[in-house]
């Protein structure tokens, strides 16, 4: 039989080691919780970091931008910086022109033959926010106009300036029925042909 | 005195028993918290890869840039250059891939810096697939190519591979050669002029 005293004194020093136990425990989660809102913090800016980086990363494989210089027919040379974007199912383009005269000549591969041709409708767009239907043959440049007055275009907007021109232009992609990214660019004033490129954004249906 | 000993047993054996399953229920938590810390280390070298993944693309796109010219050709109807511009240290990297074999590559840099390619001021570079290549002078308005009256040099900046149908040069022109990113480009039996436009990298000299 252990004496009462032994037991109890025995129980007492069980219940301080599990005490001390329980403190160390305590202590230890608090620490791991403080370290884990440290981490979840650390998480949230990687997140934050990714998603600029994405962000960054669609601006520059979504947008394609083009600088050209095009020899104009009273001497000297046209400068055009394009921008192409998709947005919401819309080509979406953006024409600088350090030029105030004549229209902005574009003509896309409408048929799909890998080629622009007659066959392939382009628009002749104007600062004043109206085009004209055309057709180019890009290999001399000649484009043609029809005998209409032109008409007010849902496509474009321009903005004219002392000694340039922005034309904002926006084509439904479904309207524009794409099978691949050609497209023709040149301007009225401009010698001969203009430019045939590959603007590299997916338009295809 | 039995009786107290004894009650004194009980309480604290009751406080024993509640001290260790709080032993047990903050072991248990501490285990769940250390899985926790370990899921998100894993998540935090997860994010870590992607954003160096992400910034390795962007580095790739903001150093690289592409184009893709079709251009009237005399006997070819139209050849595609795609043209793949790179910056490394010392030099501009271009690869230019024709669809065609034996081309003969016209290149002409703004190396005057004036912001314009002119016959009189700036000399071009012709690159054959053999590997050599004539100093000219161009019009980058009308296209016209004046070549000098000797024998082509043996090219220390470029090499080409010809295949049966197609052929691509890898070029490589040292950064001091350059003053800004005008460039014209055409092919010989091009129709016309060539294409001038900007390759849009950046670099320091």
């Amino acid at each position: 039989m252990v004496p009462s005293k032994v037991l109890v004194v025995a129980l007492m020093v069980c219940l301080g080691i599990s005490l001390f136990f329980d403190s160390f425990l305590y202590i230890q989660t608090l620490d791991l919780r403080k370290e884990i809102n440290g981490f979840t913090e650390q998480i949230d800016n990687l997140t934050g970091q990714i998603d600029n980086l994405t962000s960054e990363l669609n601006d520059l494989t979504l947008t394609k931008n083009f600088t050209f210089e095009l020899p104009l027919t009273l001497g000297g040379f046209l400068k055009i910086e394009l921008t192409f974007r998709i947005v919401e199912e819309n080509l979406s383009m953006t024409a600088k022109l350090n030029h105030t005269q004549g229209g902005l000549i574009l003509v896309f591969d409408r048929n799909g033959d890998g080629k622009i041709t007659r066959q392939d409708d382009g628009w002749i767009l104007y600062s004043n926010n109206k085009y004209h239907p055309t057709d180019v043959d890009p290999l001399t440049g000649s484009y043609s106009i029809p005998y209409m007055l032109p008409y007010l275009s849902p496509y474009h907007h321009a903005e004219e300036s002392e000694n340039e021109t922005i034309f904002h232009i926006s084509f439904p992609l479904n309207f524009l029925n794409l099978h691949n990214d050609l497209v023709y660019v040149s301007s009225q004033p401009v010698l001969s042909c203009g430019v045939l490129f590959h603007f590299g954004l997916k338009v295809e249906n | 005195m039995m009786k107290v000993f004894n009650f004194l047993v009980i309480v604290l054996v009751i406080c024993l028993g509640f001290s260790l399953f709080f032993n047990g229920f903050l072991y248990m938590q501490t285990l769940d918290l250390r899985k926790e810390i370990g899921n998100l280390h894993d998540q935090i070298d997860s994010s870590a890869n992607q954003i160096n993944e992400l910034k390795n693309q962007l580095s790739e796109l903001t150093q690289t840039k592409n184009f893709t010219f079709e251009l009237p050709h005399l006997v070819l109807g139209y050849i595609r250059i795609e043209l793949t511009f790179t910056l490394n240290q010392t030099h501009l990297l271009i690869t230019s891939k024709q669809n065609y074999s034996h081309p003969a590559l016209v290149l002409a840099f703004d190396k005057n810096g004036d912001g314009k390619i002119s016959a009189d001021k700036d000399d071009a570079w012709i690159l054959y697939y053999a590997n050599n290549y004539h100093r000219a002078r161009i019009d980058p308005a009308s296209g016209e190519v004046i070549f000098p009256m000797c024998l082509p040099q043996p090219s220390q900046y470029h090499h080409a591979v010809i295949k049966e149908n197609e052929s691509i040069f890898y070029i490589a022109f040292p950064l001091e050669m350059l003053y800004n990113d005008v460039i014209y480009v055409s092919e010989s039996g091009v129709v016309g002029h060539g294409v001038l436009f900007c390759f849009e990298l950046e670099y320091k000299r």
